[in-house]
């Protein structure tokens, strides 16, 4: 046992023990490879990170050559290492690619010093080399998905800024200029920006601001006013960034210019609602005529002319059907068919339905089997556009049958609404396909169905503008079960 | 004595077709192809009902529907407003008509319109 303040014997030799111990230490759990060997290139030392980097062990490696690691046509980098050796200078970083022990190609970052003698001769280098393979492919990844986005950016003629929001300073792209009538080379202020936009935007655009913050991602869509009065259509999409505060710092974002597509849609609108018009016109004479006619001649004894009539008022009914069904299907396009949110009692919605389609239909008996209570939130006439597209499919593809039946129950958060026929069924291939657009059944050749075949699509895509799920089960030639899923309220 | 109704439509069949239908009700019809006197034709018939259409020449069914209802003399009088465009309730609700009308109709909806508008402006007057 030592006293405290006697000094020590040979402290001097003990220091050094201890230091070369310490050394040693970190030698062995370092993660990077570090390797010695003379000026012939021979390995003298090998640590274990060098042994996890190349796979070789140490008994397999020292006294061999170094160049075991280095691919042929790489060798001139070890002539050119040792000759710098030689002269005592050092490499650094040099980046380039060894060979693992089981041949795999592994990208390796290494710096080379000189190692000295006690009289300050070169006796050899001491070798790090850390594994870069990661970091070179994360690199490649980066710059690969960076040429990406900036074709994107280029083929879509989109301009793009970068806010900061702390500093507000807000740099915008040449194309961003160019889209907002400015300059390619001018230097543009934000508030330069901001003034372009319409007035009546103005405060959409700040509404959208604001929002983002909490959101992260920015979207809106404006008008500009360009210098000559001419208006332009913009879109704006962009990404926020945090602080570790979480404070907003930064907006990048991306400008559409949407004119050309707006007029399109504005043009495709208008065509639209003047062939609706125009087609529902002449029908409003022809129903308005037929069922005067038919409470002309009530009670005619004329009963081919009674049932003449009557077709040429239900063949009105088809045809209008027809005209709506073809206008819904140009909105949904346009994905311009706003949802009229209500809360309201689906079970109510789904009898006042069938009990109107049971009034015209009286070949089919609808049997109603529905929980109560199950409020829904939804847009009431187009959920029971829905229903009555389920209904009058259930009876048009079960003729010769007599009866339909539709359940509601609840299913965990949802309303389970069911429609089930005996009818023709569907061929389990055909499943998906019969709610995409102007699909109809290949299977039925022997009877013919009128329509569009657009029925369907416009309830799914109704449904799923709900947040709801259509679906069907079914066996060929024994019936459908069709099934919506909406959120109850 | 027979109640007045006074249509606005620019599809003369329709027109036709409405004034059977409405006379074998005992309506006293009137209709006109366009709106553009509309104040002159109300002031000279006084009538208890008025049926507009939408597009009709020359300013159309919402603004000759406000002109009448921001008339002080004629605001009281029923306007249904009948048109193809599926946006009919809001067309309405626009010219401050009182009630809407889908076409392609039903008669029994049009007659049963009629009847309600011309059972208000009784009770009104």
């Amino acid at each position: 046992m030592q006293l405290v303040g006697m000094p020590e014997p040979n402290t001097h030799i003990n220091t050094y023990e201890k230091e070369i111990a310490i050394l040693a230490a970190i030698v062995q759990s370092s993660q990077d490879a570090i390797v010695s060997k003379n000026l012939e290139g021979i390995v003298t030392s090998w640590n274990p990170g060098a042994e996890r980097l190349f796979g070789y062990t140490a008994d397999e490696m020292i006294g061999q050559s170094i160049t075991r690691l280095i691919l042929p046509e790489n060798l001139h980098e070890e002539t050119m290492i040792l000759d710098k050796i030689r002269r005592g200078e050092r490499v650094e970083h040099m980046e380039t690619i060894r060979r693992h022990k089981t041949g795999r190609l592994i990208n390796v970052s290494v710096t080379v010093s000189p190692l000295m003698d006690s009289k300050g001769n070169i006796i050899g280098a001491s070798k790090i080399g850390r594994d870069i393979t990661e970091q070179k492919k994360a690199q490649a990844a980066l710059e690969a998905s960076e040429q990406r986005a900036w074709l994107a950016i280029e083929a879509a003629k989109l301009g793009t800024f970068d806010w900061d929001l702390v500093n507000n300073e807000f740099n915008g792209s040449e194309r961003l200029k160019e889209i907002f009538g400015f300059n390619r080379n001018e230097q543009i202020e934000h508030s330069e920006y901001i003034s372009r936009l319409h007035p009546d935007d103005r405060d959409l655009r700040d509404r959208a601001v604001t929002e983002s913050v909490g959101t992260g991602s920015l979207q809106y869509e404006a008008r500009i006013i360009l210098p000559e009065d001419n208006i332009r259509w913009i879109k704006v999409f962009g990404k926020v960034l945090y602080n570790q505060l979480h404070e907003p710092k930064q907006i990048y974002g991306t400008v559409m210019d949407q004119t050309d597509q707006r007029l399109v849609e504005e043009r495709k609108n208008q065509f639209i609602a003047v062939a609706s018009h125009e087609l529902k016109t002449p029908l409003t004479s022809v129903k308005a005529y037929a069922q005067l006619l038919i409470n002309t001649y009530q009670k005619s004894t004329d009963t081919f002319l009674k049932t003449a009539l009557t077709k040429i008022d239900g063949q009105v009914d088809k045809m209008t059907k027809l005209v709506v069904d073809f206008l819904n299907l140009s909105k949904i396009e346009l994905d311009r068919l706003p949802l009229q949110l209500e809360v309201f009692e689906f079970s109510e919605l789904v009898r006042e339905v069938a009990t109107d389609i049971q009034l015209t239909k009286s070949q089919h008996t609808i049997n109603l089997q529905l929980e109560q209570t199950m409020m829904i939130r939804a847009d009431r006439e187009k959920i029971s556009q829905v229903l009555t597209n389920l209904l009058t499919n259930a009876i048009k593809y079960s003729p010769g049958e007599h009866e339909v039946n539709v359940r509601l129950k609840k299913q965990g958060d949802s309303a389970m609404l069911q429609v089930i026929d005996k009818g023709i069924g569907i061929k389990s291939e055909e499943k998906e396909q019969i709610f995409e657009r102007f699909y109809r059944s290949r299977f039925n050749d022997n009877i013919s169905f009128t329509g569009f075949g657009i029925g369907l699509y416009i309830s799914a895509e109704i449904v799923k503008r709900h947040g709801g799920i259509i679906g069907v089960n079914s066996e060929f030639g024994k019936g459908s079960e069709f099934y919506i899923l909406l959120p109850t309220a | 004595m027979a109640k007045k109704v006074l249509i606005y439509d620019d599809d003369t069949d329709l027109l036709e077709v409405c004034s059977l239908i409405l006379t074998a009700r005992n309506y006293n019809v009137i209709v006109r192809e366009k709106c553009t006197e509309i104040l002159a034709d109300v002031e000279e018939h006084h009538p208890d009902v008025i049926i507009m259409d939408n597009w009709i020449p020359d300013i159309g069914g919402v603004k000759a529907t406000q002109l009448v209802k921001n008339s002080p003399e004629y605001s009281d009088t029923p306007v249904i407003f009948f048109t193809a465009n599926s946006n009919v309730q809001e067309l309405a609700a626009e010219a401050g008509a009182d009630y809407f009308l889908q076409k392609p109709f039903d008669i029994t909806q049009l007659e049963d319109l009629v009847n309600m508008a011309a059972r208000k402006d009784e009770k009104l007057a």
